[in-house]
C-alpha cells in the first residue's frame, strides 16, 4: 500500500513562501481581501509562521517554519465528521474532503490540533488563473490542503512516476527554490523520504497526541 | 470564460448530490463520473507550458508559464535553466496576480482635469494609442524643432535588456538627449562600487556560494531581497545540506531579519558601522597572518620585516647587503597592500572597530580567523552597508578588500561576465541636432565633481528640474518607474510631475506616479511580452540568457516598451531621416516588430541550438559557463587595495579638498583611495531626533509593483507574521522609554515629514533604530495597494552616496510618538 508523505528539511528554508503561493495556485485557494485579513477569514492550506525561542536582544533566535495538513494516519478530523465528508484515502493515505457532502459544522476545524482546515466564508469568485484541474468550493464548506491528488492521479493515470526527486509532486515541493521539501511513499524503502528519514534526525508536530502524521520535519 | 467555469462548478455540485441521493450512499470520488467534474471540464482540453522570463528584478530567471485553453494558470522554474537549478523565487508566482488584475491600465488614457495633485481627479479619458503616439509625437517634435531635445527626460524603472538597447539607449541618442535616467542609484550603485575600486568593473559581483565554506553578509539581505533571488535560495538550501560540509554563514544587520534567522549567527552592529566591522576583521587577518599567499603574495623570504605589527609602518622596500633594493612584500594578484597598511589599516585595530560598531573586539577577531580560515569564504555587502551618505562606496571597497585578503576572488566571488547579443541591424544616426543635444550636460550632474563616477543620479534629477538646472525639461517619458513612491524624499517627485509641462507614463497600474501624468500607456506585464536577458551576479558558476515571450496573447490594448520605442522610432523617423535610419530595418531579417528584434539581435544565442530560433523559443533559456579571469582592469591589472581606479577619477575632475568636503568625504590624502571607513552622517540632530530610520525589503516587495497582490499582500510579514501592512519596528527598550506598546500607532517623524504606522515591539531590532519595510504606503496603484501601512521614503531625507550617486536611504534620524 502506498503512504504519501512529505519531509521538510528547516535547515534548508528561508521562509520565502514560493511554497503558499503555488498552493494557492494550483489550488485556487482564495486570497484574502484586507477586511478578510483583519477578520482572521484566512485559507492557508499551506503557510509558514515562524516560532521564537525566548530572548532578549541580541539574543534573538527564530526558526521559520512551514506547516500544512500532515495527512495523519490517525486523523482526528475524520472521527468527528458527522456526515462523513472528510476521509482518508485508502489509496495513497491523503485526508480529503468531499465538498458536495460537507455541511460547514466545523466540527474538523476544532478536531484538528493543526489549525489546518478552513471555513470558506464567503462565495469565491471564479478568476482566469484558476486552475481548470480542481473543482471549486462553496461558501459554507471547510476545505483543506489534499497533497495536490489531482496531480498524483493525472501521473497515475499517465503511467508517471510519483515522488522525490523526478516524479510528480505537490506544487509546494515543486515550486520550494531551496529544495526544502521532499514526497514520496513511506512504505517503499528506496523512496527519498524513506531514505531521508532514516539518515536524520525527524520528529513530527504533537507526535504526542497520537496522530501519527505524516508530514516529518528535519531540523 | 469566467462564466462558464462558474456554471460548472453549480453543475458539478447539483449532479453530485442527485448521485449522492440516487445511490442512497456516497459516490466515492473515485467514481469516474464524480472524477471527471471534479476535475472541471477543462482539464482534457488544450494546455501547454510556454518558455518565457520574469522581468521581477535583475534575475530574469527562466520561467514556464501553463497555459490552459489560452489562460497562464500556473508558473514554475524553467527546467532547461542550469543556474537557477530549474527553480524561481516566489516573486514570479505573483505575475499571475499581476496579468490578470482588474486594476491594471487597459487603454491609453488622457487626463481632462489640468490641476495636478494628489486630491485631483485626473479625469481620464480613454484615447486610442494613435492619438496618445501622435500627441507624443507632436510634443517631442515641438522640442526638437527648437533645439532642445534634451529638455526631453527618459526615466527608466524595471526593464529587460531589450528595451534597455533600444528605448533607453537607442531612441534617445538617436532623438538627441542625454537625458536617459535609470531607477539604478535607488538600487545597487553603491555595491557595484567595491568592485570598480578594486578591479576597475563597475558591476555586481556573483557570489558562488556552491564552493563556498563560510559566507558573512554585511547588510546584503541575501535571502530576502538581494539579486539574484532565485540563485542566492536556491544556492543556500544546497550549501547547507548538498552533501559537502555544511557552509557557515554570518549576519552583520542592525535589524535580526528573515535572512538573519536563517544564519548561524547574526549579529547587531550601530548602523553604518559595517566597514568598520571588515576593516577590523583586515586588520586581524593580517597581523595575525592569515591572508592568502596565493592571491595576496608574501614578505620577501631575505626581508627585515616578516610580518604586519600593530601601530607599525612598513618600509616599501629594503636593500639587500649587496646593495640592491628589493620589494619588503612581494604582492601577486593584488596591488597596494603595504601602502594600505601604512596609511591606514595598521591603526585600525579590531578595538576600535568594537568602538564604532558596539560589536566586542573578541568577535571580531574571532570571526576573522574563521573567515580567514575556512576559505573560500564570501564577504558580500549590499544595500545595508551600502546606500550610506558619503561612505557608501568606501563600505563596499573595505568589504571587497576581505575577499582579496582570503584569496576568494575569481574562486568564489566572482565578476558578470558580458553577454554578446548580435550586432544591431542598423547603425545608430545621429543628426546635428541629436549631437548637439546629446552632448548637454546630463540633468542628473553624473560625471561632474558633484557625482565623479556616477553613470546616474536618479534622485538628484528631480533637485535639477525643479530648480531648472542646467535647462528646464518640458516633456517626461515615465517607463515602469514610480519615483513618487520609490525615492528618498519622494513627495520631491510629485512636486516635478506637476511642475513640468508634459508628463508620459507607460505602466501596468494607475502608480503614485501616474496620478500626475498627461497621458497613461497601458504596459504589457513580463510574460505577455517579447525581450531578452542575462542575469545579475549569479549564485553559481554558470548562467545563461533569457528569453521573454508572450505565454498568452495581451489581455488588454497594451504595447511593451520595446513596442513603444519602436513606435516612437518609427513616427519620428517620418519628419526627420537620421532617426528612421536608425530604426527603419532594426529588426534585420525578422521585421521591425518587437518579435523580429528580439530574434535578430539573439540570433548568437538561438544559432547555438541545433533547432534555431523554434527551438530556443522553446527551451527558453541558454546556459553558459564561466571563465575566471586571471587580471583586472585596473591599471596594475591587479586587485587594489589602493584605488588607482578612483584616483584618477578624482585627479581628472581636479577634486580639491574643499570638493571632498562637498561630498561628505572626511579623509584626505592617501586614506581616500584605500579602503576606509567614514562615520555615517544622518540628517536630523540626536537630541530631536534620538533614532534612526532604517528600511529594508522583504521578500514579497518586488520593488514596490507586487502591492495590489492579495497573494503577496496577506503574506508581506513572514516574521511577525502580519499582511497587509507595514510596521514601525523598535525595540522593547525603545518602546518602554517612548511608552509604545506593541500594536500602538505611532508617528515617525523626521526633519523632512511625518507619517502615521502601527509599532511592532521586537527583540530583534537595534535600540536606537526604528526598522520599517519598504514598499507599503501607497496613494494610488489599484484597491488593494491604496493605503496599507506608510512610505517610509517620504520622511527619508535626500543624501547620496557621491561617487556613485546612489541615494543613501540610512540617512535620516526620527523621532517616534504614541499618534
Amino acid at each position: 500500500m502506498v503512504r504519501y508523505a512529505m519531509v521538510i528539511d528547516l535547515d534548508k528554508c528561508v521562509g520565502c513562501q514560493a511554497c503558499v503561493i503555488a498552493c494557492k495556485a494550483e489550488n485556487s485557494v482564495a486570497s484574502s481581501t484586507p477586511d478578510e485579513y483583519a477578520k482572521k477569514r484566512l485559507t492557508r492550506w499551506n503557510r509558514v509562521i515562524t516560532v521564537y525561542k525566548e530572548g532578549k536582544y541580541p539574543n534573538v533566535s527564530a526558526s521559520i517554519m512551514p506547516i500544512l495538513c500532515n495527512h495523519c494516519e490517525n486523523p482526528p478530523c475524520v472521527k468527528v465528521c458527522p456526515v462523513g465528508a472528510t476521509y482518508k484515502r485508502e489509496d495513497g493515505g491523503m485526508v480529503l474532503q468531499r465538498y458536495e457532502r460537507c455541511i460547514g459544522c466545523k466540527y474538523c476545524m476544532i478536531a484538528c490540533p493543526y489549525g489546518q482546515r478552513f471555513f470558506n466564508f464567503t462565495e469565491q469568485p471564479e478568476l482566469e488563473y484558476h486552475n481548470p484541474d480542481v473543482p471549486g468550493r462553496d461558501a459554507g464548506i471547510v476545505e483543506k490542503c489534499t497533497f495536490c491528488v489531482h496531480r498524483l492521479d493525472k501521473a497515475i493515470a499517465e503511467g508517471k512516476k510519483i515522488g522525490s526527486p523526478d516524479g510528480v509532486v505537490p506544487a509546494c515541493t515543486e515550486a520550494c527554490p531551496a529544495g526544502t521539501r521532499t514526497f514520496g511513499d513511506l512504505d517503499d524503502p528506496d523512496s527519498e523520504v524513506s531514505k531521508l528519514l532514516a539518515s536524520r534526525r525527524n520528529y513530527q508536530l504533537r507526535a504526542d497526541l497520537g496522530t501519527e502524521p505524516h508530514i516529518y520535519y528535519l531540523d | 470564460m469566467a462564466f462558464e467555469l462558474k456554471m460548472n462548478r453549480r453543475g458539478f455540485l447539483k449532479v453530485a448530490g442527485i448521485a449522492g441521493a440516487a445511490s442512497l450512499g456516497y459516490l466515492s470520488l473515485d467514481q469516474p463520473v464524480i472524477k471527471a467534474l471534479a476535475q472541471g471540464t477543462y482539464a482534457a482540453s488544450e494546455e501547454k507550458w510556454v518558455a518565457t522570463g520574469c522581468v521581477g528584478c535583475v534575475g530574469w530567471c527562466p520561467l514556464q508559464v501553463r497555459v490552459a485553453n489560452g489562460r497562464a494558470v500556473k508558473i514554475r522554474g524553467n527546467q532547461n535553466s542550469v543556474w537557477t537549478r530549474g527553480k524561481v523565487c516566489p516573486r514570479a508566482h505573483l505575475n499571475l496576480q499581476m496579468l490578470y488584475d482588474p486594476d491594471r491600465i487597459k487603454t491609453p488614457l488622457k487626463r481632462t482635469n489640468p490641476n495636478k495633485g494628489r486630491d485631483q481627479d485626473p479625469g481620464w479619458e480613454a484615447i486610442t494609442w494613435e492619438e496618445a503616439l501622435s500627441t507624443i509625437t507632436l510634443k517631442l517634435r515641438e522640442l526638437r524643432d527648437k533645439g532642445t531635445p534634451e529638455r526631453f527626460v527618459s526615466l527608466r524603472g524595471r526593464y529587460d535588456s531589450a528595451s534597455a538597447d533600444l528605448l533607453y539607449s537607442r531612441f534617445t541618442k538617436a532623438y538627441g538627449t542625454p537625458n536617459s535616467v535609470s531607477h539604478s542609484a535607488i538600487c545597487a550603485e553603491s555595491t557595484k562600487a567595491g568592485r570598480w575600486m578594486s578591479m576597475g568593473d563597475y558591476d555586481y559581483s556573483g557570489y558562488d556560494w556552491y564552493n563556498a565554506n563560510y559566507i558573512i553578509s554585511f547588510g546584503a539581505p541575501l535571502l530576502e531581497a538581494h539579486r539574484p533571488v532565485t540563485g542566492n535560495i536556491v544556492a543556500f538550501g544546497e550549501v547547507r545540506r548538498g552533501g559537502k560540509a555544511r557552509a557557515n554563514f554570518v549576519m552583520v544587520d542592525p535589524r535580526y531579519s528573515v535572512t538573519a534567522s536563517k544564519a548561524d549567527e547574526w549579529i547587531p552592529v550601530n548602523p553604518g558601522t559595517d566597514a568598520a566591522f571588515a576593516l577590523g576583521m583586515a586588520h586581524v587577518i593580517l597581523t595575525e597572518g592569515l591572508w592568502d599567499r596565493s592571491f595576496v603574495g608574501d614578505f620577501n623570504e631575505n626581508s627585515p620585516v616578516k610580518g604586519f605589527e600593530t601601530g607599525k609602518a612598513i618600509s616599501e622596500d629594503y636593500t639587500t647587503e649587496a646593495g640592491e633594493k628589493e620589494e619588503t612584500f612581494k604582492e601577486a594578484s593584488t596591488y597596494g597592500l603595504i601602502k594600505w597598511w601604512n596609511v591606514y589599516l595598521k591603526d585600525f585595530t579590531p578595538e576600535i572597530a568594537a568602538q564604532k560598531t558596539t560589536v566586542p573586539a573578541e568577535t571580531i577577531k574571532r570571526l576573522a580567523r574563521e573567515f580567514a580560515k575556512a576559505k573560500p569564504s564570501i564577504a558580500a555587502s549590499g544595500r545595508g552597508s551600502d546606500a550610506w551618505p558619503g561612505s557608501g562606496s568606501f563600505n563596499s571597497y573595505a568589504v571587497m578588500s576581505l575577499n582579496a585578503l582570503s584569496g576568494s576572488i575569481e574562486k568564489v566571488v566572482n565578476h558578470r561576465p558580458s553577454v554578446k547579443y548580435s550586432e544591431e541591424a542598423v547603425k545608430l544616426e545621429q543628426d546635428e541636432v541629436a549631437e548637439e543635444g546629446t552632448k548637454k550636460q546630463k540633468i542628473d550632474e553624473s560625471k561632474t565633481k558633484k557625482f565623479p563616477f556616477a553613470s546616474v543620479v536618479t534622485n538628484n534629477v528631480a533637485d535639477n528640474i525643479l530648480r531648472d538646472y542646467p535647462y528646464p525639461v518640458e516633456v517626461i517619458l515615465a517607463w515602469w518607474s514610480n519615483f513618487a513612491h520609490s525615492t528618498p524624499g519622494s513627495k520631491r517627485w510629485e512636486d516635478v510631475f506637476k511642475k513640468v509641462p508634459f508628463v508620459v507614463h507607460h505602466t501596468t497600474h494607475i502608480s503614485d506616479t501616474s496620478i500626475y501624468a498627461d497621458i497613461l500607456l497601458p504596459a504589457k506585464t513580463y510574460i505577455e511580452k517579447w525581450g531578452y536577458g542575462h542575469p545579475a551576479g549569479t549564485a553559481g558558476l554558470s548562467r545563461g540568457t533569457t528569453l521573454f515571450q508572450p505565454a498568452v496573447a495581451p489581455l488588454y490594448d497594451c504595447k511593451s516598451e520595446l513596442e513603444l520605442g519602436l513606435e516612437l522610432g518609427k513616427r519620428l523617423g517620418e519628419y526627420y531621416p537620421s532617426i528612421n535610419k536608425s530604426f527603419e530595418g532594426i529588426g534585420g531579417n525578422y521585421g521591425d516588430t518587437a518579435e523580429g528584434y528580439v530574434r535578430a539581435r539573439t540570433e548568437e544565442q538561438w544559432n547555438a541550438f541545433p533547432g534555431g530560433w523554434d527551438e530556443f523559443r522553446q527551451k527558453g533559456a541558454t546556459n553558459h559557463s564561466y571563465k575566471p579571469k586571471t587580471e583586472f582592469s585596473t591599471p596594475s591589472k591587479k586587485f587594489e587595495f589602493y584605488s588607482s581606479t578612483l584616483k584618477a577619477t578624482f585627479e581628472k575632475l581636479n577634486m580639491t579638498d574643499e570638493d571632498l568636503d562637498k561630498i561628505q568625504i572626511k579623509a584626505r590624502g592617501d586614506v581616500v583611495y584605500v579602503p576606509h571607513f567614514e562615520n555615517p552622517i544622518f540628517i536630523g540632530d540626536k537630541g530631536t531626533y534620538p533614532l534612526s530610520l532604517i528600511t529594508y525589503k522583504p521578500m514579497l516587495n518586488q520593488e514596490g509593483r507586487s502591492h495590489n497582490s492579495q497573494w503577496a499582500q496577506e503574506i508581506y510579514l513572514p516574521l511577525y507574521d502580519t499582511g497587509w501592512t507595514n510596521l514601525a519596528e523598535i525595540n522593547p527598550e525603545t518602546a518602554e522609554k517612548f511608552g509604545i506598546k506593541d500594536g500602538d500607532t505611532i508617528y515617525v517623524e523626521s526633519e523632512v515629514g511625518k507619517i502615521r504606522a502601527r509599532a511592532k515591539v521586537f527583540h530583534g531590532i537595534h535600540p536606537e533604530v526604528v526598522s520599517m519595510a519598504y514598499g507599503q504606503g501607497h496613494f494610488s496603484y489599484g484597491k488593494f495597494a491604496k493605503n496599507r501601512g506608510a512610505n517610509p521614503n517620504a520622511i527619508t531625507g535626500v543624501m547620496y552616496d557621491h561617487i556613485t550617486g546612489m541615494a543613501a536611504f540610512f540617512n535620516t534620524r526620527v523621532k517616534i510618538e504614541k499618534a
